[in-house]
């Protein structure tokens, strides 16, 4: 086997396009063996900079170093990449065995070692019986294992995989995320995985990041990029979030008083991120606590007056949307069987415990 | 090492997007290619219409329109051409509606309808209907023995339209029924819940939407018609423009201006012909986009059943017409003397006998030029579509239009260029010999079939997803490798009829053999066929030539079409 333990590192890649930079200034490290997703909006250069790793696109700015070796001018066919592409663009002119067994055919292996390579792997992903089809005789998710297969199938150091799911309906991608994440682990390969879809990403990668306008908004483990949001994109584009804009000014040393021309004056324990000026607060529904609105309340917790305005029963929880002065807030709460719910019109208090928020300066 | 790679990085950097070298080299060939062969030959005829070595002056120009003779021709093609496009449409627009609409088992016959009046050439058409529908034929003589009247169709200008509606109503037909199977089947039903009527339905949504499938079919009626030699020239209707260009060439010269001047006006209407087509096309179809599809379109239901009744009665009446030059070839090559009788009066098989002894030349001949312009406009064709669909080519669109501008080219103006290019530059082009006859005309056949197989090429290429190619790179084929392992093999079937179109076209062209071919040894087949059935007694030898020919190149294109199926069924390796 080659080596499977390659880093990826871009320094300052940019790509320019007639119509516009598609990327600018991107930085970041990709550890060996690390599944790394890349987050963002169809056009925002997230696929363009999958692209350019692979070798697809020559002419962009910065440095792209595979092992710490500068790889920007090396052609594709000699990166030893194994790459995934949305459509699959598996060949329709050729059986699944001989898409599968292009790649070391290119490779000049001896015929019996490729017919080998060509069966563990069609069994590994589990298409073993159906080598002799052609793309078109195959489901969806058999496709996808196809091109999967053609891929790690020459040993890459790096696998490349382009939206690889987003063709698929919902329980067969669960299913495709798990099989793809417990084959990474027992390759071991450095993966770069692209998607627009958050859930997708939070769930598979070790460290995402999230590419927005062709820039690197933030980077980190999902958790950290979830419940530390570098800005209001990033609070709004990971997961759901309350968004509430206005003003702060510290008051008595070590209090903090937020107006905002939505909902009045909130009061506010000091907090490090804070300072004087223009704010926005994130706050996830999900650490909202709703009573009504006459219940005992815990000191702990910052307090605010609404009317339930809307409800959503997601199973799990219910998704309430409150009424706060001008503003609409999205709390949920947990569900279980008997909990009897909170019926539109009623008045409600949300309680939050301040270190959930999150001070963005805007 | 910090610093090599930093250096590294400045200088990739400050590199702005590049013209691959190797798409350069392409480019520039393609370019000088119709530089060449095509661009200067018509700009030679060009300027010798507007006064050549004298300096430029309109006097030439004034002078055609002075004259009653030529003012009359002019108005005489015009209104030839048009009256073809009415005639094509009367034929092709029902039978669209029918193909679309109607459930016809399978679609073959509507498919053979919309194939077999291409493969006869016009002029092979016009001569197998007189027996027919001409004053001595068939129809006028039952219907004098019975009701005493005769329908001159095939007199004058009145056979030039039959005979043009009759072999291009295809044009129109297939690229209708291409527009109308995109017709969104919700919009139609949008139309229909708010309470169309299916004829009024017709008029008001689906027609309109399919409009520019049927202008598209209709510019190329009009420029066919309008530049058309063989057809004219074979039912001796001479005050046409094409027909006199030709006569005047042919006695006065290659130095007489006039002919050069009514081979721009017939360049000029041409190409304001398309110009128009293209520029109503875009806009169409940029307007329609978000309502035309892909896919396979509205299915087919049962009309009701008068329509029905009517279309397939509408749908035999084409069948016969469409047949009707087929018997008339075959009763040709087959009789011994046929004239002035309903059939005719014995039957031999002796034009056939005298064929295999004579003829080879000839049909070889055909095949070797057209064989080869198809091999060069496949080359040309597949290079173009690379820059037009692949590169980032500042000026592909450009040169596409450049490519497809051969299309508004007369054959009689390319090959009055190509005669002048070979009098201008003798020792790049002796026009004597009969090599430079021979390349000459696979020249012209090539520069003129180019637009069909870039058609052809053009969506055999679009349809190639770019990962095919870009998955065959990461595998560790290198550009090239890739090519001819995954583009290549995609791309079969568009280079497969791209060359089934050229060599087809190029066989039945004849224009330009006319022009341009000077000693019987070296005439293409079209050619012999014209000059046999100029007299009377080589009218069985022409027609059994015909047949002979039409034979072989169904035979060709079969074959060609078979061997595609089986490339595409059998597994690679």
């Amino acid at each position: 086997m080659t080596s499977l333990n390659t880093s990826i590192e871009c320094r300052q890649i940019c790509l320019r396009r007639e119509n516009g930079d598609v990327l600018r200034d991107i930085n970041l490290r990709i550890e060996p063996g690390e599944f790394f997703v890349l987050l963002g909006a169809s056009g925002s250069g997230k696929s363009s900079l999958l692209r350019i790793i692979a070798g697809l696109i020559p002419d962009h700015g910065g440095l792209l170093l595979l092992d710490g070796k500068d790889a920007t001018g090396i052609a594709p066919h000699r990166r030893n990449i194994g790459m995934v592409f949305q459509d699959y663009a598996l060949w329709p002119h050729m059986t699944v065995r001989e898409n599968v067994a292009y790649g070391l055919e290119e490779r000049r292996l001896p015929k019996a070692e490729i017919r080998a390579r060509v069966d563990q792997v069609l069994a590994r992903v589990g298409l073993a019986e159906l080598g002799q089809r052609r793309s078109d005789q195959l489901s969806g998710g058999q496709k996808q294992r196809a091109a999967l297969a053609r891929a790690i199938v020459i040993e890459p150091r790096v696998l490349l995989l382009d939206e690889p799911f987003s063709n698929l309906d919902h329980g067969l991608r669960a299913q495709l995320r798990h099989e793809l994440r417990s084959l990474q682990r027992n390759l071991g390969i450095t993966t770069v995985f692209v998607t627009h879809d958050q859930e997708e990403a939070m769930a598979m990668g070790d460290r995402m990041a999230v590419i927005d306008d062709g820039v690197v908004q933030q980077l980190g483990t999902p958790a950290a990029l979830y419940d530390y949001p570098l800005n209001t994109f990033m609070a709004g584009f990971v997961g759901n979030t309350n968004l509430l804009t206005g003003s702060m000014a510290r008051v008595h040393g070590d209090m903090l008083r937020f107006t905002s021309p939505q909902f009045g004056v909130l009061m506010l324990p000091h907090h490090r991120d804070a300072g004087e000026g223009d704010y926005a607060l994130a706050i996830r529904p999900h650490v909202i606590r709703i009573t009504v609105s006459d219940a005992q309340r815990d000191g702990a917790l910052v307090w605010m007056e609404g009317t339930v305005e809307h409800r959503e029963f997601f199973g799990a929880f219910t998704r309430y949307r409150v009424r706060v002065g001008q503003a609409q807030l999205m709390v949920d709460q947990t569900h279980y069987a008997a909990l009897r719910p909170f019926q539109l019109g009623m008045p409600v208090a949300l309680g939050i415990m301040p270190s959930q928020i999150r001070y963005l300066p805007l | 090492m910090m610093q090599r790679i930093a250096s590294g990085w400045r200088r990739r950097r400050a590199h702005a997007p590049r013209l691959g070298l190797a798409n350069g080299v392409l480019a520039a060939c393609v370019v000088g290619f119709l530089l060449m062969f095509l661009v200067l030959p018509v700009a030679m005829v060009v300027l010798a219409a507007l006064g050549g070595s004298e300096g430029l002056t309109l006097g030439y120009l004034h002078s055609f329109f002075e004259q009653a003779l030529y003012r009359d021709a002019f108005f005489n093609s015009l209104r030839v051409a048009l009256a073809s496009v009415a005639g094509a449409s009367l034929i092709a627009v029902p039978l669209a509606w029918i193909a679309v609409r109607l459930q016809l088992r399978g679609g073959w016959p509507m498919q053979l309808l919309g194939i077999l009046p291409l493969i006869m050439p016009p002029f092979v058409a016009a001569f197998s209907l007189q027996p027919i529908l001409g004053n001595g034929g068939v129809l006028n003589l039952l219907l004098e023995r019975f009701w005493d009247v005769r329908i001159p169709l095939m007199e004058g200008a009145n056979g030039v339209i039959l005979v043009e509606s009759i072999h291009y109503f295809p044009f129109i037909l297939l690229n209708l029924v291409a527009a109308l199977r995109r017709v969104d089947v919700a919009m139609e039903e949008t139309a229909l819940t708010l309470g169309g009527r299916s004829a009024r339905l017709f008029w008001r949504i689906i027609l309109p939407l399919a409009l520019p499938g049927y202008l598209a079919g209709a510019a190329i009626v009009f420029v066919r018609a309008f530049e058309d030699l063989g057809t004219p020239l074979m039912l001796g209707v001479t005050n046409l423009l094409a027909p006199l260009t030709y006569l005047r060439v042919t006695t006065n010269g290659i130095d007489d201006a006039l002919s050069h001047v009514i081979a721009l006006i017939m360049l000029l209407f041409s190409a304001l012909a398309w110009a128009c087509i293209i520029h109503l096309f875009k806009d169409r179809v940029q307007a329609y986009m978000p309502y035309l599809r892909n896919d396979e379109g509205p299915a087919s239901r049962p009309p009701q059943t008068w329509a029905g009744k009517a279309g397939m009665c509408w749908v035999a009446v084409i069948a016969l017409l469409v047949l009707m030059p087929y018997l008339g070839l075959l009763g040709l090559s087959m009789a011994d003397i046929w004239s002035f009788s309903v059939l005719p009066d014995s039957w031999t098989l002796r034009h056939f006998a005298a064929l295999a002894s004579d003829s080879g030349n000839s049909l070889s001949n055909t095949l070797l030029y057209g064989g080869v312009a198809a091999v060069i406009d496949v080359a040309v064709a597949t290079a173009l579509a690379h820059l037009v669909v692949r590169s980032r080519l500042r000026w592909r669109r450009a040169l596409e239009l450049l490519a497809a501008a051969a299309l508004a080219v007369p054959g009689l103006v390319l090959a009055l260029g190509y005669l002048r290019l070979s009098r201008e530059m003798p020792l790049a082009f002796d026009a004597t010999s009969p090599l430079a006859t021979g390349v000459g005309m696979t020249m012209a056949y090539a520069v003129q079939q180019l637009p069909y197989a870039l058609m052809a090429c053009v969506a055999a290429m679009r349809a190639i997803d770019p990962a095919m190619e870009e998955a065959a790179l990461t595998l560790g084929s290198s550009r090239w490798r890739s090519l001819r392992r995954v583009r290549l093999p995609l791309m079969a079937g568009g280079i497969a009829l791209a060359t089934i179109l050229s060599f087809m076209v190029s066989a039945s062209e004849l224009s330009i053999a006319m022009l341009l071919c000077n000693a019987e040894e070296q005439a293409p087949v079209s050619y012999e066929i014209y000059l046999n059935m100029q007299s009377v007694s080589g009218r069985g030898a022409g027609a059994a030539l015909s047949v002979a020919a039409i034979a072989a190149l169904a035979l060709l294109t079969a074959g060609l079409y078979a061997l595609l199926q089986k490339v595409r069924t059998v597994p690679a390796s």
